[in-house]
């Protein structure tokens, strides 16, 4: 719901955003909503105290959660400061603290010790995905918590080429969208390479004096003896050749290269490459390309060699297959969704506990008034176990309903639809199970003290006959 | 009180048991495993969760909890079984998720997979029981 604020004395437009959590950075995106949303003000650069100002929507819920946890550690004591959690080494900021300085003073053990500056913040900045909005002003904020655990970099080297975007930026962008991909496609060890070769060069420009230079894109390439830059000529001419290939491939293998399993799918596609009339002409330009880009010899500094279809090609490859036959996954809508919630998963969050617990207790608490008075206690029993075993048959049912997906690879719906059913079949089975595991208890309770006891005349008549 | 009655009452009080333990170690499960997978990790970014299951985060962390456990119980135990499925495209290595975790966590989710494994024994021993 829009808020409408009155202006206090003193109060400026970047003092009230600042409040709702809007870094400096980010004012100029918000300053234009914020005109949009009071026309009535003429000129909103110029506010005066009583005036009123309508707030977007979206101002009022940008408030990250982290910025809230932020404010609530800012008085953490210094004590505190290195705490450990199971593994996980955690690091409090104080103020002064910047990205480098934490990087380069906590990863002091045997294992890290001889980890290069940018491996260092790349490892920060992969364990710490909020520290990239940081990278810029370079001073953090105190008391963000880090989590500082030398993880191996994984799959996900989004935040490895975000450390080092400052010295690849430039270089990177000269190649065409397919030639990035390729890039993006490398190994957490050819990401490596390719950084230990940046700051070789680094400290190479700085042994002649042209550090700065070094710095900059064109420098770099200078710097590298036209290799690099050779390198990027034959990447686009390697991308160009392979789009044409993809064309070809998607003519003479259709949707069944598509759905075939990963392993066949490369089979598939090394044959159909080597077969290829233009893959003489592909070859040459992979071999132009520097050694670190295609394999990982650059890290052992062997010779480079791309002679070969590497994996990452074939992954390129596949990846450009799935692009054209739009394999849609389900975070477009489903992210599309949330958004339009605008905040208030919580309330759906709120209706799901709801559900599982609320209701259920509710409805066994009817069943308990409703009973007659000689089952009342067993019933109340029952329907408290009954309560607690929905409950687990539920989560039970999820946990199941994801392994069953998993093992037959369905897709996003289908993971959806069946989690959704086992959900609801472990709720209602496990319901029953623990229903009359309860009343089996209070049976037994009951029979040891009194004997057997009777629920119904008939019942009582029965043990008689 | 007939050896069936007997039956039937220790059955009840086994099941009840490994159903409140099972519950209570999910819950311990709950208040680790939402936060290293929703905001100190970002194992979300990965295709499993990005394509496959992206409605995780928006349910309650009484179920998202569930869906993580089974997430790293596949890692855990079924690697071989998943490695070649599509939804594992991006994980080279499950120990890069693995490692997230402490050995006490682990040996958590561990316990909650068997503790639901008893309970469905359970359940079968409930029905035969019913024919007796």
């Amino acid at each position: 719901m829009a808020q409408t604020i009155t202006v206090a004395p003193g109060d400026t437009i970047g003092k009230i955003l600042a409040r709702r959590g809007i870094k400096a950075h980010e004012i100029h995106i918000w300053l234009g909503k914020l005109r949009s949303a009071n026309p009535h003000l003429g000129d909103p650069d110029r506010i005066w105290p009583g005036d009123k100002l309508l707030l977007p929507d979206s101002l009022i819920e940008a408030v990250p959660e982290y910025r809230v946890w932020q404010n609530a550690l800012s008085g953490v004591p210094q004590a505190l400061k290195r705490p450990h959690h199971g593994n996980t080494a955690l690091y409090f900021t104080m103020p002064g603290d910047t990205l480098d300085g934490v990087a380069q003073t906590m990863f002091t053990k045997e294992k890290t010790l001889g980890m290069s500056a940018s491996t260092k913040r790349a490892v920060l900045l992969n364990n710490n995905p909020v520290l990239i909005s940081y990278r810029v002003p370079k001073y953090l904020p105190a008391g963000l918590t880090l989590n500082i655990t030398p993880v191996m970099l994984s799959g996900q080297q989004r935040h490895f080429w975000q450390a080092e975007a400052p010295v690849f930026a430039d270089w990177v962008q000269k190649l065409d969208p397919g030639s990035r991909d390729l890039f993006q496609e490398m190994g957490p060890e050819q990401a490596l390479g390719m950084a230990q070769l940046i700051e070789n060069l680094r400290a190479a420009g700085a042994a002649v004096g042209i550090e700065d230079r070094v710095g900059a894109a064109g420098a770099l390439v200078s710097v590298g003896d036209g290799a690099l830059a050779a390198g990027v000529l034959s990447a686009a001419n390697a991308n160009a050749l392979m789009q044409e290939i993809y064309a070809d491939a998607v003519k003479r293998l259709g949707v069944k290269a598509v759905t075939s399993n990963k392993q066949n799918h490369i089979r598939q596609m090394t044959g159909l490459l080597k077969a290829h009339p233009k893959f003489p002409q592909l070859m040459q330009h992979l071999r132009d390309l520097p050694g670190f880009i295609v394999t990982g010899a650059a890290r052992k500094g062997a010779a480079p060699s791309a002679a070969g279809i590497t994996p990452q090609v074939v992954r390129h490859l596949r990846k450009q297959y799935w692009l054209a036959l739009s394999d849609r996954s389900s975070s477009r809508y489903m992210n599309t969704i949330a958004s339009q919630l605008n905040g208030r998963v919580s309330l759906l969050k709120t209706a799901g506990r709801a559900t599982t617990w609320c209701i259920p207790a509710a409805l066994g608490l009817y069943n308990v008034a409703s009973a007659a008075p000689e089952v009342r206690m067993r019933t109340l029993f029952a329907e408290g176990f009954g309560v607690v075993g929905g409950a687990l048959g539920t989560k039970a049912g999820v946990a199941a309903g994801l392994g069953i997906v998993a093992i037959l690879g369905l897709g996003p719906l289908g993971l959806f639809i069946t989690v959704f059913i086992c959900a609801s079949a472990g709720g209602i089975s496990g319901n029953m199970l623990f229903k009359s595991g309860g009343g089996f208890i209070y049976d037994y309770g009951a029979s040891i003290d009194a004997g057997t006891i009777y629920y119904s005349v008939e019942q009582l008549i029965g043990s008689f006959q | 009180m007939s050896t069936v009655d007997h039956l039937k009452g220790i059955w009840g009080i086994s099941l009840c048991f490994w159903g409140l333990y099972g519950l209570y170690v999910s819950f311990r499960i709950e208040r680790f495993i939402v936060k290293r997978y929703e905001s100190e990790t970002d194992i979300l970014e990965t295709f499993f969760f990005k394509e496959h299951a992206s409605f995780t985060r928006y349910i309650p962390d009484f179920f998202s909890s569930a869906m993580y456990t089974s997430h790293l119980l596949m890692l855990l135990w079924g690697w071989r079984l998943y490695r070649n499925k599509k939804m594992y495209r991006d994980i080279k290595d499950p120990e890069t998720i693995i490692s997230h975790f402490s050995a006490k966590e682990i040996r958590l989710v561990k316990w909650f997979a068997i503790s639901c494994a008893i309970v469905m024994v359970h359940a079968v021993v409930f029905y035969a029981i019913k024919w007796i």
